[in-house]
């Protein structure tokens, strides 16, 4: 089968992806690393059956919420000299051991469980239909404040962005 | 080798510790921001492995909804760190310390 | 292993194909017969479907990547002075090619954002409406999309009695 190569093949470019996210200095590196994060996390999604989700994070994540990063580390636009070169320090060295020892934590917790495999699963799960029909139906009322959400988010983001009111 | 949930779970896991670290120990508030994104992914990721496991698709609607908050937050937050930058000329949080005591 | 084709979505060339793709859910392409429901064999179709969009990732990452590496290596490599400069004929450039961006050009990129979002919700009520008609739902699901295209609604007026869309 070839469930494995995949699993392990995005979830190690995820982790590697991330792990180049978190270290990089110039914010501008660390947005390309993390397009390239969010799209193995689609393709993992995908191996899980989600494809319509899948498709959603590379439109929404990669497509449109990552180029609203891009634009505003241009708009701050911080040149080479004023980033600052922050080398390993006691709190970086304290911050790593601690997200190691809650990766252990977790892990060890995670695996004191029994194995749960994956069932095969009916047809047409993780399409577009099944979803939107679950989304317009038991969803109903979250869809609804959806829209109330993205209403403040766009209040608040003219309220933000616009310098004169 | 069968891929299991605990291996999904797992892979979540070190993605969401990996998002925390980056909140907790980088200081440019850009890449603490993206962090936070990271997060919310690792946790898109445990919704869509316990729907896989439970053949429900109650999760991916979650995941929706999820995605929906992160982009209105990333549009906010963004906001926040323009007029932030406008203000105080710095993107770096600990050099905003106004209210430490 | 049974190389079957799922023959119920051949839609886009109806009539190429031999008529017995139209009644015929499971055709066995190499031994040109139809299989019946219990000879079928349907090893995951759905993910067979990714396999041309993981052949142009690896056609797309293993050319550029090939080239780049190939001139790295294979390539002479003399710098001289005049050959690392922006230009090698011209004016030396003047002042920062860094030019801090207008915040007007975030504003336009939130909003596209908030949209956008508002379009993804549109994909799955488009595909689902013939549905819902079907069985009487239509009027349910169109007042549904109205309702939350309203509110958005609102936040465009908005957006637009602020002159956040003016370009000033």
């Amino acid at each position: 089968m070839m469930e494995p190569i995949f699993f392990y093949g995005f979830g190690g470019l995820a982790v590697v992806t991330a792990l180049l996210m978190v270290t990089r200095v110039n914010p501008i590196a660390s947005a390309v690393w993390l397009v390239v994060c969010f799209f193995a996390f689609a393709a993992l999604f995908i191996t899980l059956e989600a494809h319509f989700i899948g498709v959603i994070q590379v439109l929404l994540y990669a497509g449109a919420i990552m180029v609203l990063f891009i634009f505003v580390i241009m708009l701050l636009n911080i040149g080479a000299e004023e980033l600052k070169a922050r080398t390993m320090q006691f709190s970086g060295l304290l911050g790593g051991l601690v997200t190691i020892y809650l990766i252990v934590l977790i892990t060890l917790g995670l695996l004191k469980n029994p194995v749960r495999f994956f069932e095969p699963l009916t047809e047409g799960y993780g399409y577009v239909a099944p979803v939107g029909r679950l989304l317009f139906t038991k969803y109903l009322v979250p869809f609804e404040l959806t829209s109330v959400l993205l209403l403040v988010a766009i209040v608040g983001s003219v309220v933000m962005g616009k310098r004169k009111l | 080798m069968m891929i299991t949930l605990t291996h999904y779970l797992i892979l979540a896991a070190v993605l969401f510790c990996i998002g925390v670290f980056g909140v907790v120990v980088r200081r440019n508030i850009l890449i603490i921001f993206m962090s936070i994104e990271l997060m919310l992914s690792a946790v898109n990721l445990v919704f869509l492995s316990f729907s896989r496991y439970l053949g429900t698709q109650d999760g991916h609607v979650w995941v929706f909804m999820v995605l929906t908050v992160a982009a209105a937050e990333a549009a906010v937050g963004l906001g926040i760190i323009v007029a932030l930058f406008r203000n105080k000329q710095t993107i770096y949080v600990d050099e905003v310390k106004e209210l430490k005591g | 292993m049974n190389h079957t084709v799922n023959c119920a979505i051949s839609v886009p060339f109806e009539g190429t194909f031999p008529r017995i793709f139209d009644t015929c859910q499971n055709f066995d392409v190499l031994n040109n017969r139809c299989l019946n429901a219990s000879e079928a064999v349907i090893t995951s179709t759905v993910m067979d479907s990714y396999i041309p969009l993981l052949m142009l990732f690896a056609i797309g990452i293993g050319l550029s990547g090939g080239f780049v590496l190939l001139s790295h290596f294979i390539g002479t490599k003399k710098p001289t002075p005049e050959k690392m400069g922006p230009y090698e004929c011209g004016l030396d450039p003047i002042g920062t090619p860094r030019q801090r961006f207008s915040v007007k050009f975030y504003l336009v990129a939130m909003l596209f954002i908030l949209f956008d979002i508002e379009v993804v919700f549109l994909y799955p009520w488009a595909q689902l409406f013939r549905e819902f008609k079907l069985v009487g739902l239509g009027p349910l699901l169109f007042t549904e999309m109205v309702v939350f295209l309203g509110v958005l609604g609102l936040g465009l007026v908005y957006v637009w009695k602020r002159g956040a869309l003016e370009w000033e």
